[in-house]
């Protein structure tokens, strides 16, 4: 029984081991493993609460304007503001600049991180031998669009990827890093001259998103809902020759069984339906603290947990978070605790039960998938609901709800931007009407929930005597690549790792897939140490 | 301080496209088939680009490049990227314990056979370098490996070492009291020579790291310097006392010279609230003493800087980074170090003659002597 281990895996953001036993060609057990510690929570304590969202959009370079967010928000509730107090033009300016950089990380993700796996020398070897000349000229076609430096959607998305962060920059003085968020708003006064800038750069971008990634319009595209607007969708392009075809139509078509082989009869496809999924023996749920104001509320994409196994959704509730140390390399407690009760001292033990510098948080003691699939089916989004019914959760689904996901954000963007020009237009251009700069407070506690594009993401402070008493954070890839919990239960990639088939195991191709799909982004596993006091956190539950 | 000879001077951005042309295009951009490989054989310029502990930022900084952009750059100087996690195509392998020996699968092989190959590179690293626990690097692992002792392994090999980011160069956040993974930059641990590499590392051309700080590293720095690396255009005096490109890191002004909100300072006008369109000096702008050219260059293909959008500096180019709380007054922080005392003076002697701010600048500045 070979034992595979991918260390590090690649076209990732940081460092991640991920082993496998192999058996039959296929994946018998799997261990995920983080392989960086940095304590940056521990830094930020006896610090000025300002520098918390300075310092911890540090903590990730391709989503920076994610932890800005949580920790901004963390950061208005401790100094007792809440959503009505923060302006509306800083509203629409911080939806503007996360729904740019959700947009960059899943371009950036697709294309350049994930995608490339599709031109491994593997699928060449399968397409051809298994369909001849059609699964040749598939292949090539995916080889020229898809390699990495040299392929021309690549390189086309990797320059259409900056025009986001320049729209960032607009708004956000520089990216990465964003410099603009202050609790209580923003700095930052865009001009209509600045916001028809960024009108100028969302129509470049949708001139890729529609040429090159749908096809179509966006408009029309999101009018997609069920299966057969899929099935009619496909129609409109099979007579064409493949060079001729959108991106997303050779995913959606030769990207699975249940559409390649099943509807239309080829004798192959890349089966990405077939796997990254979940067995249904642990518990399993898809979890979402929903994001961007919408009025004066959080959530325009709603929060809600649910089950993986019933598909029953229920409100989500802060409360049931925990995270299990047992199988991490820290001590000091059993089960799960909070956020605010963590405690984090790290204790290196290689060969042990404890296999990785993640924790392992759980909803409910259920390990939970966040990301883009768990997004939109909590936002009860129609055709990822359909997708997911058709073809279960898999490489394939969870692919295709970021693109789809992507598609809803960018058309949502002019929404906002138009909103601000209207208020601009009628005359609320004061300081105030950008930032309501507010005091620090002595004492106070506040917690910021967001969505990073990777999934899930809530920071935790404490504030005593005008600095930074605690701080924690609790990250999306913490949620997808966790180890085991208390309990046991594998994490959500390590059960999707289970079953993939890998036929050849000194080229794991699928299981690299299937691990890369939830989008892992491991320089976020960030957490704390006080090796001389052991300290215990005194955070009460909220 | 003058820089009328350095070389790098003269290529400034369109020159650069001009000396890249001259260099003669390679057939990779574009082609997709056996090309690739042999260009990679081929490849008169390599690169390592490693990464420690890190954010990827300076990464995505990196492809933000324009004129020339990143895809430019490779293409017309014919450099080959031999190793870079974020893109490369392939993975670190093992089956059954032992490495995969196939280099166009298995990234560790990849980079062990190109490194013993002796054919000379340019070593990139992302990111600060844990040395604990105890010493042991286990902190951030690759492969493995301690990351403490890949990067040692392939400075030694390197033809020029370049330290990317605020943590590569001098430690950045990771490495701020109580720094919790016992974290330097390659050849400095905050402002203090040594670092991982030593105070004495050389690298094989005779040069010590290079230093491109900046949380992240703009990418006109990145590229402008590897592209002076790779041409060999590496003058003498080329860097300053922390090892910084002088031509981006000007040792004789600062950001607050060149701001676009400058004149608002020498009138006195300063904000004390945020999104007022002023000077941000009371609200802790660190812009008089940090060494960058950011207002001249701006970011993001000349869009924007923080300043310009309302939001203080934060001095993320300094070896100190990020000393002192960060919405604090300079005059009030009384830890902050790395200051050029010349560059304080010189901002003093232009404010005071103006009048407003200068009792501030002139006080760190005397603090200082």
């Amino acid at each position: 029984m070979p034992k595979v281990v991918i260390d590090p895996l690649t076209r990732i953001e940081g460092h991640l081991r991920f082993e496998a036993d192999v058996a039959g060609g296929k994946v018998t057990d799997t261990h995920s493993s983080g392989q960086l510690f940095r304590g940056f929570e521990r830094i930020l304590q006896g610090r000025h609460p300002y520098d918390a969202h300075m310092f911890t959009q540090r903590f990730c370079g391709v989503c920076p304007v994610a932890h800005a967010t949580a920790s901004i928000r963390a950061l208005d509730t401790a100094y007792g503001l809440s959503t009505v107090d923060i302006p509306e033009n800083a509203r629409l300016i911080r939806n503007l600049i996360v729904a740019a950089n959700t947009i960059m990380s899943h371009a950036t993700h697709f294309y350049a991180l994930w995608a490339p796996d599709l031109v491994n020398p593997l699928y060449k070897t399968v397409l051809e031998e298994k369909a001849g000349e059609t699964g040749a000229a598939i292949y090539k076609e995916l080889a020229a669009r898809l390699t990495p430096l040299a392929g021309t959607s690549w390189i086309r998305a990797v320059q259409t990827r900056k025009i986001l962060h320049k729209v960032i920059a607009i708004l956000g003085g520089k990216m990465p890093r964003h410099m603009t968020f202050v609790p209580g708003g923003v700095t930052v006064t865009p001009t209509i001259g600045d916001i028809a800038k960024i009108y100028s750069f969302w129509l470049q971008g949708k001139d890729f998103v529609e040429q090159q990634v749908l096809g179509i319009s966006v408009e029309d595209w999101l009018k997609t809902e069920t299966i057969g607007d899929v099935a009619n969708y496909l129609a409109m392009f099979d007579d064409k020759p493949l060079s001729e075809v959108p991106d997303i139509y050779l995913l959606i078509k030769f990207g699975a069984k249940g559409i390649a082989e099943n509807m239309y009869d080829l004798p192959v496809s890349l089966a990405l339906d077939t796997y990254g999924g979940y067995r249904g023996d642990e518990p399993i749920g898809f979890l979402s603290y929903g994001v961007y104001y919408e009025g004066d509320d959080w959530g325009w994409l709603k929060s809600g947990f649910t089950d993986g196994v019933t598909l029953a959704k229920e409100a989500f509730d802060p409360n049931k978070v925990t995270e299990h140390i047992q199988h991490s390399w820290f001590e000091g407690y059993s089960g799960g605790r909070h956020p605010y009760e963590g405690m984090t001292n790290p204790k290196y033990a290689p060969g042990t039960e404890k296999y990785s510098w993640l924790k392992a948080p759980r909803y409910d003691n259920k390990p939970a998938e966040v990301g883009p699939l768990a997004r939109m089916i909590n936002d009860q989004d129609p055709l990822v609901m359909a997708l997911a019914t058709a073809f279960g959760a898999n490489v394939y689904t969870r692919t295709l709800a970021r693109l789809h996901e992507t598609v809803r954000v960018f058309a949502k963007m002019t929404e906002w931007a138009f909103a601000l020009i209207d208020n601009i237009n009628a005359g609320y251009t004061k300081p105030s009407d950008f930032c309501n700069t507010t005091p620090v407070p002595k004492t106070g506690d506040g917690y910021g929930l967001t969505e990073a594009p990777r999934g899930a993401l809530g920071h935790w402070i404490k504030i005593r005597d005008g600095k930074i008493a605690n701080y924690q954070a609790v990250v999306s890839t913490t949620w997808n690549c966790s180890p085991r919990c208390a309990n046991g239960y594998r994490g959500p990639a390590e059960q999707a790792a289970l079953d993939t088939p890998t036929p050849v195991a000194s080229n794991p191709v699928q299981l690299g897939s299937v691990v890369r799909s939830f989008d892992p982004c491991t320089a976020c596993a960030v957490h704390t140490i006080d090796k001389k006091t052991n300290k215990k956190y005194e955070l009460r539950l909220l | 301080m003058k820089f009328e000879n350095l070389d790098i001077l003269k290529l400034d951005r369109r020159t650069f496209l001009k000396v890249a042309a001259a260099m003669g295009a390679s057939a990779f951009l574009g082609t997709y088939k056996a090309d690739i490989v042999r260009a990679i054989a081929e490849a008169d310029r390599n690169i390592v680009w490693l990464h420690g502990s890190e954010c990827t930022g300076c990464s995505i900084s990196f492809l933000n490049a324009e004129h020339p952009d990143v895809i430019q750059a490779v293409t017309k100087l014919n450099v080959m990227i031999q190793y870079h996690e974020t893109i490369m195509a392939q993975q670190g392998l093992f089956v059954d314990g032992a490495a995969v020996k196939d280099a166009a699968l298995n990234a560790n092989y990849a980079l062990e056979h190109f490194l013993d190959s002796g054919k000379p590179f340019i070593l990139v690293v992302e990111g600060c370098v844990p040395q604990g626990p105890e010493g042991t690097g286990d902190y951030c692992k690759i492969a493995g490996k301690p990351f403490l002792d890949e990067v040692k392994h392939a400075a030694e090999k390197a033809l020029i070492t370049v330290a990317i980011g605020t943590c590569a160069a001098y430690g950045g956040i990771p490495a701020t009291p109580p720094n919790p993974t016992d974290a330097a930059g390659l050849q400095f641990l905050k402002t203090t020579k040594g670092g991982v590499l030593g105070a004495g590392y050389k690298s094989k051309a005779g040069l010590p790291v290079i230093n491109i700080p900046g949380c992240p590293a703009h990418p006109d720095w990145v590229l402008l310097t590897l592209a002076a690396a790779i041409l060999e255009k590496v003058p003498a005096d080329f860097l300053d006392k922390y090892q910084r490109p002088k031509p981006f890191f000007p040792p004789a002004y600062t950001i607050h010279e060149n701001c676009p909100r400058r004149g608002f300072y020498d009138r006195g006008e300063l904000d004390t609230e945020y999104a007022g369109g002023k000077c941000l000096w009371k609200l802790g702008c660190r812009a008089p003493v940090t060494h960058s050219d950011c207002p001249l260059r701006l970011w993001n293909d000349g869009h924007n800087m923080c300043t310009q959008a309302g939001a203080p500096c934060i001095g993320c180019v300094e070896p100190m980074f990020p000393d002192g709380t960060l919405a604090e007054e300079i005059e009030k922080i009384p830890t902050l170090v790395g200051v050029d005392i010349n560059t304080i003076a010189k901002v003093a002697v232009g404010a005071a003659a103006i009048g407003v701010g200068a009792h501030a600048v002139r006080r760190i500045a005397m603090k200082e002597e």
